[in-house]
């Protein structure tokens, strides 16, 4: 195996940082989009015995 | 049966908490071992097939039974099995979605606390010490066998366990929302900060082309061994936490019309996005810039926590602002598997809160002391092979058998037509079809391959102890005993508990017989309508 990073190994690399980074956009672009949905309802009380 | 249950406060809160239970030490450092040593940069290619086709599949599964589940106010595996499925074997066939991540948190804990007490040794210089001396690994094995000592004659091991046990519970017991979803949202972003810092340092690095080379390089020739595939995928199923029980339970606290698609699919994506580019650039391509190529096989052989234990301190201490790195590479580990760990005995706190009644206190209370129990059999019992019992038997087996059968539990008794509306309702994206082709052939024989191949390759050797001799002999507890005997008995132990397990699955149910016939007409009821 060659000692330094080689075109095959930098476009391996390259495309599966693109092909991570551009599902983690498409995922929470849509989550932040709705931003509505954020909130269901006020933090219950701490009563552990319930 | 308890009705009244918690929910999560946010979307991004339960995306959060589940990708914090995947994100771990896998992540940083399991993953660039098994890449560097499965073929560099073509082991992506069987990596991502197995990502596609087994692991975002399974999560899918696993986050649509488990809203199906809370919607009947079960959170863990018996219950929610037992309404999917609707047979009375089903509950017993989840008692491994409570027994497994059981017998992974008893030794996962301690492993957690060897990383808050390497913390410890950068505060107060023994890491750095350790360093110079060039005796990182003595202070490692002296560490993790307790014969290192903190005020006095207490075992810094057992001391910083302890910490660490109490921090995993005291989060359990702020409950979901202010415990794991608040520890989640806090912690899942600090570790891609740190992670971030860390990154940005190696790729700064002098000659960081020679370390990438090594880790990214494709050799195209292991893609011809089916080894490489069943690392690949078995690399998959552990960093995703599927087939681990946790996400179901997770799942079963979030509203009933909540989407579950995307969100199993955010939680996927975050943690492939530690795993592949901060753990496949931080760890090994250092390692290699540091110690050179010509001690590769030294450094792949190291393994996980040799890795991460012995190799990194040396690594971050050779470095600019050495003490300050290490400090950070422990700590983001630390959270690391704070997170996962709270997640994998959650199954367990929700199964005696939703079916036995019982308050949280209580759960806390009892489920703590059984964990603590364990787990010091598995502090005490790590020379002996106790730990490698509990990873074996918790972390390997009942986690890929347990994945499998919800595979195809889903698709072929719950029905794929089902399951494939159950999964859409609410969903904020739209599927492709041919995933549910894959939900309901691909997924199930791929895992039923996996989970044979494992087995004849690795599990069985580990099941017959043939690599253990009948003349070896162990200490436990100071008493001398051979090692067959120690490891013969622990398994005794562990069969002991899978068997209290079902004991009491059957009680809860005896108990509320009245509830359950109520539920179930209820569930049948609801499909005539639909």
């Amino acid at each position: 195996m060659s000692e330094q990073l080689t075109v095959s190994g930098g476009v391996f690399m390259l495309v599966s940082w693109i092909a991570i980074l551009g599902l983690n956009i498409f995922c929470f672009y849509k989550i932040f989009k709705d931003k509505k949905e954020e909130i269901v309802d006020p933090l219950p009380e701490l009563d552990q015995n319930t | 049966m308890s009705q009244k249950r918690e929910v999560w406060g946010s979307k991004l809160g339960v995306i959060l908490a589940v990708a914090g239970s995947a994100v771990g030490l896998g992540n940083f450092l399991r993953f660039p071992v098994k890449a560097a040593a499965y073929g560099g940069g073509a082991f992506l290619i069987p990596y991502f097939v197995a990502f596609l086709l087994l692991g975002i599949p399974l999560a899918w599964v696993e986050w649509t039974m488990g809203r199906y589940g809370g919607r009947h106010s079960h959170g863990s595996a018996p219950g929610i099995l037992n309404v999917v499925i609707r047979k009375k074997w089903a509950k017993y066939v989840g008692s491994l979605g409570i027994f497994g991540p059981m017998l992974i948190f008893f030794f996962y804990v301690f492993i957690e606390s060897w990383l808050l007490g390497f913390a410890w040794y950068f505060i107060n210089g023994e890491l750095i010490n350790a360093v110079k001396t060039e005796t990182v690994s003595e202070l490692f094995n002296n560490f993790i066998l307790l014969e290192t000592h903190i005020f006095g004659s207490i075992p810094s091991a057992l001391f910083f366990f302890v910490i660490t046990f109490f921090v995993n519970f005291a989060v359990i017991w702020f409950g979901i929302r202010r415990g794991i979803e608040a520890a989640g949202k806090i912690v899942m972003p600090l570790i891609v900060v740190l992670g971030l810092i860390l990154l940005v340092r190696v790729l700064l690095t002098p000659g960081i082309g020679r370390g990438l080379a090594f880790m990214w390089n494709p050799d195209f020739k292991t893609l011809a061994d089916p080894r490489v595939w069943l690392e690949a995928s078995g690399q998959i199923f552990f960093t995703l936490s599927v087939g681990i029980g946790a996400i179901l339970t997770y799942a079963s606290y979030i509203r009933k019309d909540q989407d579950v698609a995307l969100s199993s699919l955010s939680a996927c994506a975050a943690n492939e996005f530690t795993e592949v580019i901060l753990g496949g650039t931080i760890v090994v391509p250092m390692a290699i810039v540091l110690f050179g190529s010509s001690n590769i096989e030294e450094i792949a052989t190291m393994g996980t926590f040799g890795l991460g234990f012995n190799t990194m301190p040396v690594v971050f201490g050779m470095m600019p602002l050495a003490s300050m790195l290490q400090f950070i590479w422990f700590i983001l580990l630390f959270f690391a598997g704070v997170t996962s760990s709270i997640s994998i005995i959650q199954p367990a706190i929700s199964f005696t809160e939703d079916e036995l009644g019982w308050n949280r206190n209580r759960s806390v209370l009892v489920i703590g002391t059984i964990s603590l129990i364990m787990s010091l059999v598995g502090v005490f019992g790590l020379s002996a092979g106790a730990i490698d019992e509990l990873d074996f038997w918790g972390g390997t087996f009942a986690l890929v058998l347990f994945g499998t059968i919800e595979a195809i539990l889903f698709s072929w008794v719950f029905g794929i037509d089902k399951g494939w509306d159950e999964l859409n309702t609410g969903s904020h994206i739209h599927l492709p079809d041919l995933f549910k082709f894959v939900l309901k052939y691909v997924t199930p024989v791929y895992l039923i391959i996996v989970l044979f191949a494992w087995i004849v390759t690795e599990g069985w050797g580990f099941i017959t102890l043939s690599g253990i001799s009948q003349d070896q002999y162990t200490e436990f507890l100071g008493f001398s005993m051979k090692k067959v005997t120690f490891i013969a008995s622990f398994r005794i132990l562990l069969l002991l508990l899978l068997l209290g397990v079902n004991v009491v699955i059957y009680y809860a149910w005896k108990k509320n017989k009245l509830d359950r016939k109520q539920e179930i007409s209820e569930i049948k009821e609801e499909a005539i309508n639909v």
